[in-house]
């Protein structure tokens, strides 16, 4: 009778305050890693390398916190009598999908710092902004989600649009390593893997914008 | 009636009742839209079933199709082969394929076949000019306009669901609407279920109601109830084993493999066939409930804009139109080998 007894059950007004709760940590953990590595990426141009160590640890430790609030929102309140079947479900992959955003962010940084030792083209600086932009954007997605549809998906919109900015300026940027640098080939290979990470973190950020926008679209 | 006999019939009612049970499409929008696990839906429709059958079956007399055959008397050995062929089917397309059918239909072949070949198996004063075709012709037409109306008053109405719906702007509102329409769905189907309970028993433990030897009282304990309980008793019980036994498959099929349901396209769908069988059963239209439940989930799904797996439904549509055809074979081959046995 699994079902019967969640189904009576369901509609817990703590439990839902207490995933709301984590639902919005969750989405500020994915924003401060985004701009984690936007700084990041600036004291790696710039060659602060204590600084950049400081970042990548930081960005490592909310990781794992962010990580715990997932399980507890799994776990402790999902696993309960929340909500609705099918919306457990949407909730499911919307924290899955948040936390892939937090789990990129911190990829990227740990290839900055192997290649902390080396002097990356100015414009990682600016591929980590327009990702951190995003991250922006799809907070306040998030945010709306709740509260207003129709700014959720145009804040998801918003998202799709410098996700594709973001791919311009990577192509830019590996232009310039290929074809006008004199880095060594295996400096340009971690500039490679560098913005391919960086951009990634913007293309999580637009699948859970997808998410968000096939949610408010469906419901509305 | 030879205590034996009686047990023999009162087996046979099960086993009608059974594969009644077996075909029992109700829970489905409540599985569909995840009110209910199939589980719980199959066990909480058993117990509905049971109780149904008890305490509302006890005014019904169903008289198998006679308005089909001009108000004749089928013999008893004519009634159970109707019975027998219509449990055949049922069991056939529950099992094999989880194809919700119409009882109904199956009823109304097996009758036909009976009839017209009744006069070749001893039964004079049976034959095809006994069946009344412009009954049958009425009784087609109300087949073919049943899903009609129920897509679209089903379509119109949750329309209008989705317009009041939409004045929510947010995940937390629309969230809250679909808790409350799920409390609504499951009691509007547990409503649903006890009256077909009280309704479908009628198909399968009919004849046994009428036997002399129900119609004295029995005393349990303290107790003094009439004595078609015990049929009525058996008849839901039938249901309800059939329910949990065979039944899983055809509300899986209607509940995940036609559209996707939430608990507000579910309601809107379970209270217009509700609403289209209630104003039909008035009118005098012979509607069929599978028939506008399965139309019903399909215009709902359609209004919502979710995907409809036409082959599901192509299959569902096919089972319907070889429904009169194989039961009238079955109704003949029963009858024939009762006919032998006799």
């Amino acid at each position: 009778m699994g079902t019967f007894s969640r189904f009576f059950g369901s509609g817990d007004k703590n439990l839902q305050e207490r995933a709301d709760e984590l639902l919005l940590a969750i989405s500020k953990g994915f924003q401060s890693s985004s701009a984690k590595l936007c700084v990041g990426a600036k004291e790696w141009v710039d060659g602060n390398i204590k600084v950049l160590e400081e970042i990548k640890n930081e960005l490592i430790a909310l990781e794992r916190k962010m990580d715990a609030k997932k399980e507890e929102l799994i776990e402790d309140v999902l696993a309960k009598h929340a909500y609705l079947p099918q919306h457990t479900e949407e909730r499911h992959t919307l924290v899955r999908l948040m936390d892939s955003v937090i789990d990129t962010a911190e990829h990227a940084v740990r290839v900055m710092w192997i290649g902390r030792e080396m002097k990356p083209p100015k414009d990682i600086e600016k591929l980590a902004k327009l990702c951190w932009k995003c991250t922006d954007f799809l907070q306040d997605a998030v945010k709306y989600l709740y509260s207003d549809f129709q700014k959720c998906v145009e804040y998801t919109r918003e998202v799709d649009n410098l996700r594709e900015e973001a791919r311009d300026l990577q192509f830019k940027i590996l232009e310039y390593l290929f074809m006008e640098s004199n880095y060594p080939a295996h400096e340009i290979q971690l500039f490679v893997e560098a913005s391919h990470w960086i951009v990634k973190v913007a293309v999580q950020a637009e699948d859970t914008g997808d998410f968000l926008r096939e949610l408010a679209v469906k419901y509305s | 009636m030879e205590p034996l006999l009686l047990l023999a019939v009162l087996f046979l009612g099960f086993v009608v009742a059974f594969a009644i049970g077996g075909n029992d499409e109700a829970m489905s929008p409540a599985v569909g839209a995840r009110v209910f696990s199939l589980n719980t839906a199959v066990v909480l429709g058993g117990i509905l079933s049971v109780v149904g059958a008890v305490t509302l079956g006890g005014g019904v007399s169903e008289k198998v199709g006679s308005d089909l055959v001009s108000q004749q008397i089928m013999t008893p050995a004519m009634v159970f082969a109707v019975l027998v062929s219509m449990a055949i089917w049922l069991l056939i397309a529950s099992i094999s394929r989880g194809l919700p059918i119409s009882t109904t239909q199956c009823i109304v072949g097996s009758v036909i076949g009976v009839a017209i070949a009744a006069p070749f198996l001893g039964e004079p004063g049976w034959g095809i000019e006994v069946v009344s075709w412009p009954v049958v012709l009425e009784i087609f037409i109300g087949w073919i306009i049943s899903p009609v109306i129920g897509f679209f008053i089903a379509a119109g109405f949750f329309w209008l669901v989705r317009k009041l719906q939409s004045r929510v702007t947010g995940l937390a509102g629309r969230e809250k609407q679909e808790h409350i329409a799920s409390y609504g769905l499951a009691l509007f189907l547990i409503i649903t279920s006890l009256s077909r309970g009280g309704n479908d028993v009628a198909n399968a433990v009919a004849p046994l109601v009428a036997l002399p030897d129900f119609q004295d009282t029995i005393s349990i304990g303290p107790f003094i109830l009439p004595g078609i309980i015990i049929p009525l008793f058996v008849g839901g019980l039938g249901m309800a084993i059939g329910l949990i036994v065979v039944g899983r498959k055809v509300i899986k099929v209607l509940a995940t493999e036609v559209v996707t349901l939430t608990p507000s396209s579910a309601l809107a769908a379970s209270i217009s066939v509700a609403l289209v069988m209630f104003v039909g059963t008035y009118m005098g239209f012979p509607l069929s409930g599978t028939h506008v439940l399965v139309a019903a989930l399909i215009a709902v799904g359609w209004v919502a804009q979710t995907r409809v797996q036409t082959n599901q439904v192509k299959e569902i549509l096919i089972s319907w139109g070889i429904t009169v055809p194989i039961s009238a074979i079955f109704g003949v081959i029963i009858f024939a080998m009762i006919t032998a046995i006799i």
